[in-house]
């Protein structure tokens, strides 16, 4: 099992090879250490520490948000960086989960990203923002607003000013 | 408390113990003491620290840094703090704007406003709302449970237990979806339900259900005259169920979705534990629906009208995120990103955001636009060039094109070479039959070296034509 990063501090975790997680609504996940220690920098951190035997608080994740991020890390760590012939299938299945989970609704995509950002899970991180960003492409101003749920703070006369000086984008 | 305090420059670890009354200064004076003491370099001043729980927003009093007690800020005993010597690189200035802050972003830190029921807890989990409310670390009892999200949520399948014996036929077992998907967004039922139960004998009237729902902080207060509460109602058509969700407040905005019963019917009325994976799709694309179309609006709403801190959409993300995200898109997506309020006109003002564009757009060695330009303007001026470009150079394909394809191809019909090039067929004389009367002489106006005239040339240039032999 790959917790390079956790090899002092994580005796006690790796007794059993659990660790627990408390979500900033109080409910508590009991995960591989070594799948989440790989994938996420927070959570390595805490192990180092000695978080290995207490539950660990992530006050600023909930738990929905908390689920799929074990979810990603189990997924990356069983399979990701896989070598030898069955790399290839590895990948392949990796990216169908990475595209099954970008396809949460919206409240949760948030939630992911505020999430994976605590967590430092850089890939799922990065995922998750692609996401958004793809979200974001060829549409016009109101389905942004739309979309984003950005509520105008514009006067007509403002707005008509910030349109003229990108008029170059908006045809 | 017991609290950790790491350096987000070196990573090392401080341990320090403050009383639970302690104000955010005295917890600066700690640090700043124990930091001194353990390094030779000068004492450093507690103001300039900055400490942060998720190294991106800074940690603020509410009222004052000397005031507030640690607890009131979110913090509790174990926590993680991360410390800089050098201010954050954002939020500086409080998330919210000012005439909000009483409802700070840091407040919230520990217990989220939507307390939102989890996902995916073991069904044995009791009632769904008996969740436990405290924030970590004064939560008494937590249930264990080890996750396995599958594509459905999990609290779909709880909440079709739960109403079990009203949620009858493909409407029952619909408003059973949607009463979930709300459920799951952090809304609870007001009046007349029982927080997550629907009301009671709703199936009985099934296609006139009106529910009132309003968040777990609201739902006991929604009496109150200031408190506004969400209304959601369903209406059939036919073979048409819509969803229509608003605000009890004057010209709300109403959110609705329409949903064909007869393409869902297959999937919705399969038992939750026997459904395939492209079951499960088909009620995922459904619950997506719903939340996006409805409930995210309507949560949305319902805070900003309460004044409760917004739920998780991309304007909550904090500055960092939100330019992470605006750095994977385009020059042109940016741009009308910018249109959308002023504070993402702010944010996509930032300068190094646009010289990226600029150089992921055109390469770093393109000269378009004058140095000391923004980029912005830079990139704003190089897409105008190019656009431009790019008609200039679709019309040379066109002619080399059209040249080619009557001398060698012979599938395509020749045209008899005439001495005027009146009348041709095809192309563009025959989209715009008006640019065939500017010319009666024929091959004098489309002499490409007479400027005067070439304003006169349409997309097909003529010259070309000329230079073919033509008539020219």
């Amino acid at each position: 099992m790959a917790t390079t990063g956790a090899s002092d501090g994580a005796s006690a975790a790796k007794k059993e090879g659990l660790v627990t997680l408390m979500s900033g609504d109080g409910e508590i996940f009991e995960v591989e250490a070594a799948a989440v220690a790989a994938l996420s920098v927070t959570i390595r951190h805490a192990i180092e520490e000695g978080f290995g035997d207490r539950p660990i608080p992530l006050p600023i994740v909930g738990a929905r948000a908390l689920a799929l991020a074990v979810e990603y890390c189990r997924k990356h760590h069983s399979l990701g960086g896989g070598a030898g012939e069955d790399s290839a299938a590895y990948d392949d299945e990796l990216r169908a989960f990475d595209h099954n989970l970008a396809k949460v609704d919206r409240d949760t995509l948030f939630d992911l990203i505020e999430a994976a950002n605590y967590l430092e899970i850089e890939g799922l991180l990065n995922l998750m923002c692609r996401t958004v960003a793809e979200m974001m492409k060829g549409k016009s101003v109101e389905e942004l607003r739309r979309t984003f749920d950005v509520s105008n703070d514009y006067t007509p006369e403002e707005e008509e000013e910030v349109r003229r000086e990108v008029s170059w984008a908006l045809d | 408390m017991k609290l950790r305090i790491r350096s987000m420059a070196t990573k090392e670890m401080l341990r320090v113990d403050a009383p639970d009354t302690s104000s955010l200064r005295d917890l600066k004076t700690l640090i700043a003491g124990k930091l001194s003491s353990s390094s030779s370099s000068p004492p450093i001043d507690p103001e300039s620290i900055h400490l942060s729980l998720n190294r991106k927003d800074e940690l603020f009093a509410p009222s004052s840094p000397a005031a507030d007690p640690l607890p009131s800020l979110g913090l509790t005993s174990g926590d993680l703090l991360f410390y800089s010597l050098s201010p954050l690189s954002q939020t500086l200035v409080p998330a919210n704007p000012p005439g909000s802050d009483s409802f700070g972003r840091v407040q919230t830190l520990g217990s989220k406003p939507e307390d939102r029921m989890e996902v995916d807890a073991d069904g044995t989990a009791g009632t769904l709302d008996s969740k436990p409310e405290g924030r970590m670390g004064v939560d008494p009892e937590p249930s264990v449970v080890v996750k396995k999200p599958s594509l459905v949520p999990r609290i779909l399948k709880r909440v079709m237990d739960l109403e079990k014996g009203e949620n009858e036929g493909i409407l029952g077992r619909l408003l059973t979806t949607i009463h979930a998907a709300f459920l799951d967004s952090g809304f609870l039922v007001g009046r007349g339900g029982d927080g997550s139960r629907l009301p009671r004998n709703w199936a009985s009237d099934a296609s006139n259900l009106s529910v009132q729902y309003a968040l777990r902080d609201l739902v006991d207060r929604m009496e109150e005259r200031d408190i506004k509460f969400s209304i959601v109602r369903c209406s059939v058509m036919g073979n048409f169920v819509t969803i229509y969700g608003y605000l009890s407040v004057e010209h709300p905005d109403v959110y609705r979705v329409c949903i064909d019963a007869s393409k869902i019917a297959p999937f919705l009325s399969l038992a939750m534990d026997s459904m395939s994976e492209r079951d499960e799709k088909e009620i995922l694309k459904l619950w997506n629906m719903v939340k996006d179309g409805v409930c995210l609006p309507l949560l949305i709403d319902i805070c900003a009208k309460n004044r409760l801190p917004l739920p998780p959409c991309y304007m909550r993300l904090s500055r960092d995120l939100k330019t992470d995200i605006l750095e994977l898109v385009s020059g042109v997506d940016l741009a009308r990103i910018a249109c959308t309020c002023s504070e993402m006109s702010a944010i996509c003002s930032d300068d190094k955001l646009w010289k990226k564009k600029f150089e992921k757009e055109f390469g770093s060695s393109s000269g378009a636009g004058v140095q000391g330009m923004r980029w912005r303007e830079r990139f704003a001026a190089a897409w105008i060039e190019k656009k431009n470009a790019s008609k200039v150079s679709n019309r040379r394909v066109i002619r080399f094109g059209v040249l080619t394809d009557r001398r060698f191809n012979p599938a395509r019909p020749i045209f008899p070479v005439r001495p005027h090039r009146y009348p041709i067929i095809g192309g563009d004389y025959d989209l715009y039959p008006a640019i065939g009367n500017l010319s009666p002489q024929g091959a004098g106006l489309r002499n490409s070296r007479n400027p005067a005239r070439q304003q006169f040339s349409p997309h097909c240039n003529l010259g070309g034509y000329s230079r073919g032999g033509f008539g020219g």
